[in-house]
This record gives C-alpha cells, structure tokens and sequence, in this order.
C-alpha cells in the first residue's frame, strides 16, 4: 500500500529530501511538483506538499500517514499526531519582534502579526506584554510596513531574509523540520513507520 | 439551521446504525451483559468528579433552579454514577451496556462533532486480567459481528509511563512532570531531550526510544522488557502480556498489537488501556481501559473497566471496506393506493412495505399503479409486470 508523506514548502525542502533519500525514500519525482498544493506518486511513496497546518489536519484525519512539518506549525495547532524525530535540518527560531521605533516602555496592547495567533496568544499570556495577535497567512512583516501591527511573531530566517529592519525582542521557541505521523499510521501501519523512524535515527546519529 | 457540530441523520444512514446497533447489542448480550440508559443531562459536578479537562469540557446549562447541568461528555462516567447509587450493596461482578449519544463541544480540527453515538460496556468489580481479556476480546468480536474484515486493536497500560519515570534515575521533580507531560503530547523529541538533560543513563534512553518508537511492532515489547528493572514495570508488562495471550486463546490474537507510546486522554484510567483502528478512518473506531479509582469518586471501592465503540466512526470503516449492514430495499411506491386501502392491506400483511399514493402520482421504482382495471409493477432492478391482481400477487411472490 502507498505510504503518503506531507512536505511543507520550505527553503531547506533539499536538506529534507536528501535525509529522507539517505533513508531510502524514493523522492525524485518531488522536483517535478509545480503545484502548491499537489500530489505525485514515486514507486510506493505518494508525496504531498501542502502548507503545515493543512498537512497536520491530514495527518489527524488519515489521509497522510506522515509528514516533515516544521515544529512552529505544531507548536500552532496542537494537533493530535506523533511527533516522532527532529530530524535537525531548518533549525530555526521563532521570534518576537517590533519596528525599532517601538519603546520598551510603551504601555497597552501592542499589536503582533503572525502567522501562529494561538501560539502568539499563549506566549504572551504566561508573559506580562499585552498583545492582540493579528492572524495572517502570509508574510507578517508587510503587516508592519503597512501600519497594521506594531510587530511579528515569526522565525528568524524569514526575517533575516525579508531584511524588515525588525528588532528581536525575545525568543518564543526553537523550531525545526520534524517528522510526524498521524494516529492511524502508527497503529495500522506500524512496522514500516517504525523502520523508517529507525533509519533516519541511524541517519542522524552517523552525522 | 442547526447548531455547529450537530448532524442530521437521512434513513439510509439511519438503517445502517440501526444494523449495526442490534449486531452490538446481541454481542453484548452474549456476554452477559445488561443494558443501561442514562439520561442525557447530568448534574454538572458529577461529570467534573473525575476533574478531567475533556469530560469537563461539555454543553451546559441551568434547570430551573440555577443548579449547572451539562449534557454528558461520556458514558463511562454515568454508568458508574448508576451503578455505585443502585448496585452498591449486590454482588460482584457488574456487567452493563449501553447504547446512546454522548456530547462534546464541537472541535472541527479533531474531526469532534458536537455529539456522537457510543455504544459500550462497563464491567465493575473485577480486577483481574481475565476481565481485561473479556473487554479486549468483546471488542473483537463485536467489530468482527458488524462484518469489519480487519482491524487491530493496540495495546497499553498506563502503568508503563509512570514506572518508566521511575526507572529513569530522575532526580528533579519538574523533569518526571515534563516527560509525564512529553509522553502525553506525544512529543518525543522533547522527551528525548529532557531524559537527555537530566543525565538519564545512555542505555536507558536508548531502550526508551525503541520501545516508543517500535509502536506497533513485537519488538517494542522486548525493548519494554528491557526497560522494566523495577517489581511495578515487570508487572506492567506481565499484565499486558497475560491479556494479550487471553484474548489470543479466545481468538483475536492476530488482531492485536502493543503501542507503548499509546496515551489515553481521558484521566480516569489506571491500567491497560485499548484502540480499536481500521484503515480509511483517521480516528479510534473504539476505545477502553481500566479505571480502578473512578468509582471512588462516589465513595465505592470498585474496580472497573470498559470500552466504547464510536458507532458512526465504526460505520464509516465498513463503509471503506465495503461492508456496509445491507438496508432493506425501499417501499413500493402504490400510485392510486389510497383509494384501495384492502389491497395495501394485504401487501402489508404479506410483509411488503408499501407506501400509499393518489392516483395521480408518479413516483419511481419499485412502484405499484393501476391502470383502468388491471395494475403495472416496476421493480427496482426494471422488471415490469402488468396484468390483473392475481399476476401482481405472483410477481411479489404472494401466496
């Protein structure tokens, strides 16, 4: 039976797709997805690339049996899967951070746009900054261009890269690629996901 | 409009849970058990007795006197209340059923509707593993009696996670809650890391990882073993051990498996726990264990455990392996039947659904209609027949 595996879009999709190789993984015919989302099938394999969050909600129904997701989107949904293996390519972190114009010392709320609302909202409630996430699905920093937000909850590689002139104020979490699998995987496909988790491990270890 | 998360049910649908209904009926019954029915409102604070956030988490509101009622989250929970108030002073074992819809706020990302069928068993007062192994094996044959072809029912007992923190030489209190809490999450990279930081011996951490990463297979059995170096985590093990092997003898032994990575959400068990999957359905089709201390939440030192099918997830995996309950072909539509109520009423005696219609109308097969004198049947599967009354009666095999 076809193993279906998710991969989320990311810059590092090669550092992923050479690890999942090395595993034995046939992932050739993953260059050739043009589509966002989109399926193509390779021998045994059916790869499915798809944002994370949409890649989570398949995996919690049965309709992926694993997935490579970086860790911010499940620290975001919470979601009801195997988190099985950081598999310790894409380290990145997810940050706090505001125009520079913005004051420490500026009181009320302070609007954060992000990409991951529930995680934004949960950080800051254990903290004493006020916030109000604003929920985008895109690139938050253009929320603070516009005037929209007074700073973003987002990983520091984007950042760097949108060179948004933003100042990190305070780390939220360390995140990274992670290999998960959903619950119907592991209990009816078992033998084979544990195989593979056993091989990347090895993979893993020798570097 | 109906609520979020509520569902209409057409009568197709509705036949099919019907059938798969009775199908678990007659299995519990086989087994002695008798069935329950709770009502759907229960006082709120005797569904937070066991203080678990899901079973909490329900519909509530106030009767007429601002007492906080809330529709029950699960059934478990009320067969318990039942029988700790009406069978407290009878002998032991209990064995109860029951059939009904439980109620949980409506969580589209977990696939939770709003409410949902359960169909379960609660046997009470008996602690020892031949009771697990009588749940184990019920399931099985129950799944097995609504036609489900394959399936596998996983295996754990609560008792692995918290001997295994046991075993793991953790000094610092917060670092058995954090992989307590790791292992419920279901995160094992953070687990790693912590039993990494904590300076848990190299073997042990090894062992840990195959044990939870071989979920599924034999092998995390002997990775389990491997971990079990203290009298509470060898006896954990024995217990699974000897339910699995019971429920072998009865049969099933190709349908079960271990998962030591499989967590329950629900607080209230204590020992072996157990999924039922099948393949094309993303969620548990069922789920049990043992709950050793429930009943001592209305002051009754009982043992129990149980297990609950999810009726309409157990329908959707029949309906993926195309064993779906054969519903009952659909009434003969008898244009002009309302003005000849005598001839329905034979068909009806003769056991043939009829519904009756103008004269007029033009329903579709199988229909009945008359035409001056004589009558024109067309069946479902396009046989026709016209003639007299007696040539209908021949056709539907009417003595």
């Amino acid at each position: 039976m076809t193993l279906r595996i998710g991969l989320e879009p990311q810059p590092q999709l090669d550092a992923v797709l050479g690890l999942l190789s090395a595993a034995g993984l046939p992932v050739a015919a993953v260059h050739g997805l043009q589509r966002q989302p989109g399926i193509v099938e390779d021998g045994d394999v059916a790869w499915v690339r798809a944002p994370g969050g949409d890649l989570l909600s398949w995996c919690q129904g049965g309709g992926l049996d694993l997935a490579v997701v970086g860790k911010e989107s499940l620290l975001e949904d919470e979601p009801e899967v195997y988190e099985l293996l950081d598999l310790r390519v894409a380290p990145a972190t997810l940050v706090f951070a505001t125009a520079a114009a913005t004051g420490e010392g500026r009181s009320g709320r302070l609007r954060v746009a992000t990409r991951f609302p529930r995680l934004t909202a949960r950080h800051f409630a254990a903290g004493g900054l006020q916030v109000q996430p604003v929920g985008l699905t895109s690139d938050a920093t253009i929320a603070v261009s516009l005037g929209l937000a007074d700073g973003v909850v987002e990983l520091d590689t984007l950042l760097a890269e949108a060179a948004s002139g933003l100042v990190r104020r305070d780390t939220v979490a360390p995140c990274g690629a992670r290999l998960v699998a959903g619950r119907a995987a592991r209990a009816l496909r078992g033998a084979e996901v544990a195989a593979l988790v056993v091989r990347l491990r090895d993979l893993l270890a020798q570097r | 409009m109906i609520p979020e998360g509520m569902h209409d049910v057409l009568p197709d649908e509705a036949a099919e849970l019907h059938a798969i209904d009775v199908a678990l009926r007659a299995r519990f019954s086989a087994y002695g058990y008798g069935e329950v029915r709770t009502p759907a409102l229960e006082f709120a604070e005797t569904l937070e007795l066991p203080d678990d956030d899901t079973l909490s988490a329900g519909y509530r509101l106030f009767d007429d006197r601002g007492r906080e009622l809330m529709l029950r989250t699960d059934m478990t929970v009320p067969v318990v209340r039942l029988a700790a108030a009406r069978y407290r002073d009878k002998p032991l074992p209990l064995r109860f059923f029951y059939v009904g819809a439980s109620y949980r706020p409506w969580a589209p990302q977990r696939s939770q509707d709003g409410e949902f069928l359960q169909a379960g068993v609660e046997l009470l007062g008996a602690p020892s593993a031949e009771a697990d192994a009588e749940c184990v094996t019920l399931l099985c044959d129950a799944l097995e009696a609504c036609g489900l072809p394959d399936y596998h029912v996983t295996l754990n007992t609560m008792a692995f996670p918290t001997a295994l923190v046991d075993t793991l030489g953790l000094v610092e209190d917060g670092d058995r809650e954090s992989l307590l809490e790791a292992l419920a999450d279901r995160d094992y990279p953070l687990l790693e890391s912590i039993a990494a930081n904590a300076a848990v011996a190299d073997e042990a951490l090894k062992a840990l990882q195959a044990a939870l990463t071989l979920g599924g297979t034999r092998d995390s059995l002997a990775q389990a073993r491997k971990l079990a170096t203290t009298p509470a985590m060898v006896a954990a093990i024995d217990r699974l051990v000897k339910v699995r092997d019971l429920v072998a003898d009865a049969g099933y032994e190709r349908a079960v498996t271990f998962d030591f990575g499989l967590y329950q959400d629900l607080s209230y068990y204590t020992g072996v726990i157990f999924e039922a999957w099948a393949p094309g359905v993303g969620l548990p089709i069922a789920s049990g264990g043992r709950y050793d201390g429930l009943a001592a939440h209305f002051d009754w030192e009982v043992p129990g455990v149980g297990f609950a099918i999810a009726v309409e997830r157990l329908r959707d995996a029949l309906d993926e392996a195309g064993r779906l309950p054969a519903v009952a072909s659909p009434a003969l539509a008898f244009a002009g039947g309302l003005d000849e109520p005598e001839r329905v009423a034979e068909l009806r005696r003769a056991g043939i659904a009829v519904a009756a219609l103008p004269g007029d109308a033009l329903p579709p097969a199988p229909l009945l209609r008359r035409v001056g004198g004589r009558y024109v049947l067309e069946l479902s599967d396009g046989a026709r027949t016209e003639g007299p009354w007696r040539d209908i009666r021949r056709a539907l095999g009417i003595a």
